[in-house]
């Protein structure tokens, strides 16, 4: 074992283990208590009327009418709204979005909260919301790419992605003996978690607490303190479930901005929920892209040149430029390396990060051209891509801290039977006459870590309490972290209270980029070596302890009993130690983060494989996805069966962004048409068929004291690609735009 | 008039006056019972996270007025599980790990009780998919789902199973 | 939501007269119609709940052969009680609709009221020469039709039974809107003695209408080659983001011949 893994535990006895959710037994007896499932005394309804039109201005609102509707108490629009303290066009925090928050009469998207009103009831509170019929000086709304000028900005460290170039991309083009240029385009996506954004706020003083699903809980207090003009700790946050996030949830927006004022407005709590229309609008989504490849290759296949150039939309008022050109850095050996952005403002909703945000758009058009790559050299495209595998980084050459992507590879494949696909196109029918097509596509995805703490108490009895702000919005931080907890204190998992949720306890970062396992699970892993090291002084300074002297040789904990190191004969038990010293709890503290040295010397990445097979009916051109298989290597794996549930998770988004995901524009006026679930189209579960998981072996010394990658976006990447590559080589149709409509393979 | 009904919820006769015609099962579980469980995705009818049993067949609780539900026999996931000892279903999607976030789980459940008992789809991969498909989830855990109810079903129906043998 | 009134009459005669009120509106299984209130699409002064009506449930067979469902059944009984009385295409049709929760709420006869034009019932009620039977009067489904959500029927007038003729073999076949899983194009074929008939629905701006064409070309030769070379033109079929004109009728021919092979 390297000498950079902190020894004092041995991993496997909870670690590594596929247990059930500890919060399993809550969430399906309806005891998970989710924000708006909150219903203090004398609450008030908040329900915010959405701006129908995506551009101009609002010339009227009938406040009477609402006012006069029995139930509703109060009609607060741009012209009556309390002042904020701080204001919305600020960016209080690195990751701070600009928003509406009743500002000004001004219309910039569809969506766009206009006017709020409060009710005794969500009945009364909505119909009053009806009753405003806003009417609106209609300007002509720009949704397209095309329909306003692009621009280029200067690189900033959230949401304006900087250009990367290593080598001479121009030498490269020259140099190519082959070369393919195509561009693709993927359709503006909307989170969709089946909790629509939801809050419940009440003021005591000046202080606020909040029920509110939050992948960030101290960022978040943090956020909206600053429109209020609090300190941060004034506000107590509540977030012990999140109905899922992806991205939408780390990050306050107008709407929770606008029910904490409701609340502080009128001295009552307020409980706003938004509807699943709302969730198309202020909230967040995927932004649209273009992007153009351009690859180049030697005579034998072997990249000169890989130049992505992405073109992302934004809004008229903030950037959030979906990075999809970097998805092109890192992955393949070109002998030049380009990735520029490149953006535009349409009368939309702000974008945001959305599950593998710039990787997952990315990746789509990358692994698709690496297909066509294939196509004109006449090269299987594993075979290509095993071609251009990367041994060191490319551009930098730095050594990867692992990589089992070969085996991913040779796994997926050998599963998938990838070796009986004929290399041309149209080949294959099945018994019923479907076109059968197979694709591939690799995943590929960074494995950030960013920072977080942790305490841990060993209590006298020998049981522990290890808490964390951490965020689970699903992905299993309640089980996956307690686990990393209980082996760090060396205990049974029953042994360990674990406590997250809560923006009291101590700050867990953001569960965000995947790395929400590694960098919380590593805070909670010094905290629990903090109160072994501790215990072990204990320990070896008391004379009545087997333990006595042997600090020197240091200590392994498991069971709860403390080793001497490389000793089993000499131990002594947890609460026997604390029993001689009086009693005492022994707390300690740790943190995390990603340690400079290591992400200086080493490129850190999961990687993965993803196999598809699609059937397309050849009178209907329908598509359905047969097969999907996934193999991806992402460092230690906590918890098995939680683990393959993300990966299941993301390759089924990624499915969707392939087939199913668009928000189209009304062009006229810029709202939404298929703003709710029977437009918006998710996967149901006739949908999925024949998925399979393989989870590869991957040590990494160097990522962080666990190993662990993180496996919560990576199963979207790779995925897109895969599925269309398999319509091409079932149909023979290229088809450079996401989703891949029915329209897009008639006429052939 | 002053609307009232009467019905069953959970095992328990309750008699209910309602404040406003408007109310739909849905949010009389919610914010004036103090049944959260049940949940809430879209209010439409398109998502199935409110699912309950109303005399034993799903439906969408955001689609039902209440006063419609004079006399009916609702359970809720709240019901499901009342002595203490999870339900079959409950434990199969436990062990299936058939969701993560856990919001359309309440639906999710209910609809796999109301899909068993109306006993079409058996352990039927395809049926269950089929007859799972009003309920959306968005961790799409379809696959624990779809184990899970065919757990619960072979669970449940052990005989039946024999004499298919 | 509009606020309203709210009656739960438990005969016909009452329904009818809650309905004299002006802007009342009888409510179904409120499947559609609680979405539209939830929208304001919809605003009446009065809803008058069906829903206790036990006299407009049911299904039996006629001494004419014909399926008779009552108004304020649902889909799921329809589906059970088609199979039974040996009209197969019709379960196949209602066993369809929606999902499963929706099915154990939504009635058939709210389903022809509201006249979406994407329902799947107007297909088989065109199809089959159903005949819709209300309070006061009998309408044939060829009269009772009029469009996009509208009907022959008149203010406050209640469907209390439709009367399907059983054919000697049909047949549903429907292409799903992936997120709503309403029809996209839904045909209903129907082959009886002396005739077949074949309605489709959620394709044409003009509501569910009979293609004539194909029923005169399986009027002698019931076989899905008997349509193949026939197509419906893409002028006034709907086109939206969920597919084109020329989509929809494209969907028109290849359903028909589906459903004739599935009727076989």
């Amino acid at each position: 074992m390297p000498d950079t893994l902190d020894t004092h535990v041995r991993f496997g006895s909870n670690s590594g283990q596929p247990i059930t959710r500890r919060d399993g037994r809550a969430k399906v007896t309806g005891g998970a208590t989710f924000a708006a499932d909150n219903s203090p005394d004398s609450v008030l309804h908040a329900v915010y009327v959405p701006a129908t039109i995506a551009r101009g201005r609002v010339t009227a609102l009938d406040t009477a009418a609402a006012e006069a509707h029995p139930g509703v108490t109060h009609v607060v629009t741009p012209q009556n709204r309390p002042p904020l303290q701080g204001d919305p066009s600020d960016k209080p925090t690195m990751f701070s979005f600009r928003f509406e928050a009743l500002q000004d009469d001004t219309v910039r998207y569809a969506g766009q909260p206009i006017a709020l009103i409060l009710g005794e009831t969500l009945e009364a509170a909505t119909e009053g919301a009806r009753l405003l019929n806003p009417r609106y000086e209609i300007a002509t709304p720009r949704t397209g790419l095309d329909e306003a000028a692009h621009y280029t900005f200067d690189p900033d460290a959230f949401g304006k992605p900087a250009d990367t170039v290593h080598g001479d991309p121009e030498a490269g083009h020259a140099a190519a003996a082959h070369s393919v240029d195509v561009t693709y385009e993927t359709a503006p996506q909307y989170h969709n978690a089946m909790e629509t954004h939801a809050v419940v706020a009440s003021w005591d003083g000046d202080r606020l607490s909040l029920d509110m699903p939050s992948q960030a809980l101290s960022m978040t207090c943090a956020g909206i303190a600053y429109y209020f003009g609090i300190p941060a700790e004034n506000v107590t946050l509540r977030s012990p479930y999140l109905g899922g996030g992806f991205g939408s949830k780390a990050i306050p927006t107008g709407p929770y901005v606008l029910a904490v004022l409701a609340a502080r407005m009128t001295g009552r709590p307020v409980k706003m929920m938004l509807t699943r229309q709302q969730m198309f609008g202020p909230v967040g989504h995927r932004g649209q892209t273009r992007q153009r490849l351009r690859l180049g290759t030697d005579a034998e296949g072997r990249l000169t040149v890989l130049d992505h150039a992405g073109l992302s939309a934004t809004s008229t008022f903030d950037d959030f430029i979906e990075p999809a050109a970097n998805a092109s850095q890192g992955l393949y050996a070109a002998g030049a390396l380009r990735s520029t952005h490149s953006a535009v403002r349409l009368d939309v909703g702000t974008p945001g990060p959305m599950r593998a945000p710039g990787e997952a758009s990315g990746s789509a058009a990358l692994e698709c051209a690496m297909d066509e790559m294939a196509e004109t050299l006449g090269m299987d495209p594993l075979e290509f891509r095993l071609r251009n595998y990367a041994e060191t980084e490319p551009g930098t050459g730095k050594p990867f801290s692992s990589k089992a992507l070969r085996e991913c590879y040779a796994q997926g494949a050998e599963r998938f039977g990838w070796a009986d696909r004929p290399l041309q196109p149209g080949q294959m029918r099945d018994a019923d006459g479907l076109r059968v097509g197979w694709g591939m596509g690799t995943a590929f995805f960074p494995c950030p870590m960013f920072m977080a703490e942790a305490n841990a108490t060993l209590r006298a009895d020998g049981t522990a309490m290890v808490e964390t702000s951490a965020a689970d919005m699903g992905q299993g931080a309640w089980t996956a972290l307690a686990q990393i907890a209980a082996d760090s204190l060396g205990l049974p998992l029953d042994q360990v209270e674990f406590r997250a949720g809560h923006s009291g306890l101590p700050d867990a970062g953001v569960a965000g980029g995947s790395g929400h396992t590694a960098t919380a699970g590593s805070a909670l892993h010094a905290a629990g070596g903090d109160v072994i090291r501790q215990l072990g002084e204990i320990a070896a300074a008391d004379p009545d302890s087997p333990l006595h002297g042997a600090g020197n040789a240091g200590f392994t904990a498991r069971d709860g009993r403390l080793y001497v190191a490389g000793d089993d004969s000499r131990s002594d038990a947890f609460a026997d130690i604390l029993a001689r010293a009086g009693g005492a709890e022994v707390s300690g503290a740790g943190s995390a983060s990603r340690a400079p040295e290591a992400a200086e010397a080493h490129a850190m990445n999961a990687h993965g494989a993803v196999f598809a097979e699609v059937k397309v009916d050849p009178d209907l051109c329908q598509m359905r996805v047969t097969r999907l298989v996934g193999a991806f290597a992402a460092g230690r794996i906590i918890n098995p069966r939680l683990a393959e549930s993300q990966l299941y998770g993301g390759m089924i988004w990624g499915l969707s962004f392939a087939l199913h995901e668009e928000a189209r524009h009304d062009p006229a006026r810029g709202h939404i048409v298929n703003a709710d679930l029977a437009g918006y189209h998710v996967p149901v579960n006739a949908d999925v068929h024949g998925l399979d998981v393989i989870s590869v072996h991957e040590d990494d010394p160097y990522v962080n004291a666990l190993g662990v990658k993180g496996v919560g976006e990576i199963g979207i990447t790779g995925t897109v690609g895969a599925i269309g590559n398999a319509i091409w080589h079932a149909t023979g149709k290229r088809v450079r735009r996401f989703p891949i409509r029915i329209d897009d393979l008639l006429g052939d | 008039m002053s609307p009232s009904i009467s019905l069953t919820l959970n095992g328990e006769a309750r008699d209910i006056a309602l404040d406003d015609p408007r109310v739909t099962l849905l949010d009389l579980l919610r914010e004036r019972l103090a049944l959260p469980g049940t949940k809430k995705g879209c209010d439409r009818g398109q998502c199935g996270a409110c699912t309950v049993l109303v005399n034993g067949r799903r439906v969408n609780s955001c689609l039902t007025l209440a006063l419609t539900l004079d006399g009916a026999e609702i359970t809720t996931i709240e019901g499901l599980a009342a002595d203490g000892t999870l339900h079959p279903v409950q434990e199969a999607f436990i062990e299936n790990d058939a969701f993560q976030c856990g919001y359309c789980t309440p639906g999710q459940i209910m609809s796999a009780v109301g899909l068993i008992a109306e006993g079409r789809a058996g352990d039927d991969p395809e049926r269950i998919r089929e007859g799972m498909s009003g309920n959306i989830c968005r961790c799409v855990a379809y696959h624990g789902i779809t184990l899970a109810v065919q757990d619960a079903t072979r669970s449940m129906t052990p005989l039946k199973k024999e004499d298919a043998a | 939501m509009y606020n309203f009134d709210f009656e739960r009459p438990k005969s016909v005669a009452d329904a009818v007269k809650a309905l004299q009120t002006e802007e009342a509106q009888p409510l179904g299984g409120g499947q559609t119609l609680i979405p539209t209130l939830k929208q304001r699409l919809a605003m009446p002064s009065k809803l008058v709940s069906l829903a206790g009506i036990d006299e407009i449930k049911g299904v039996c067979k006629d001494d004419q052969n014909r399926l008779c469902i009552g108004g304020g059944t649902v889909h799921r009984v329809i589906a059970e009680k088609a199979m039974s009385e040996g009209f197969p295409g019709l379960t196949g049709l209602a066993s369809k609709i929606g999902d499963p929760a929706v099915r154990n709420r939504g009635t058939i006869g709210g389903s022809l009221a509201n006249n979406d034009p994407s329902a799947c019932y107007p297909a088989a009620a065109m199809a089959t020469g159903a005949t819709i039977v209300t309070d006061r009067r009998e309408i044939a489904a060829d009269d009772y039709f009029k469009g996009l959500f509208e009907t022959a029927l008149e203010e406050g007038e209640i469907i209390t039974e439709v009367k399907m003729p059983i054919p000697e073999a049909s047949a549903y076949m429907k292409f799903e809107q992936p997120a709503s899983r309403f029809p996209l194009v839904g045909v209903f074929v129907a082959r009886f003695s002396d005739r077949v008939g074949v309605g489709v629905t959620g394709a044409s701006e003009s509501g569910v209408f009979r293609w004539t064409e194909a029923e005169r070309a399986l009027g002698s030769d019931f076989s899905a080659d008997a349509v193949k070379g026939l197509s419906v033109p893409a002028d006034g079929m709907i086109s939206d983001l969920h597919g084109t004109a020329e989509y929809r009728a494209h969907l028109v021919g290849v359903m028909t011949r589906r459903a004739v092979a599935a009727a076989q």
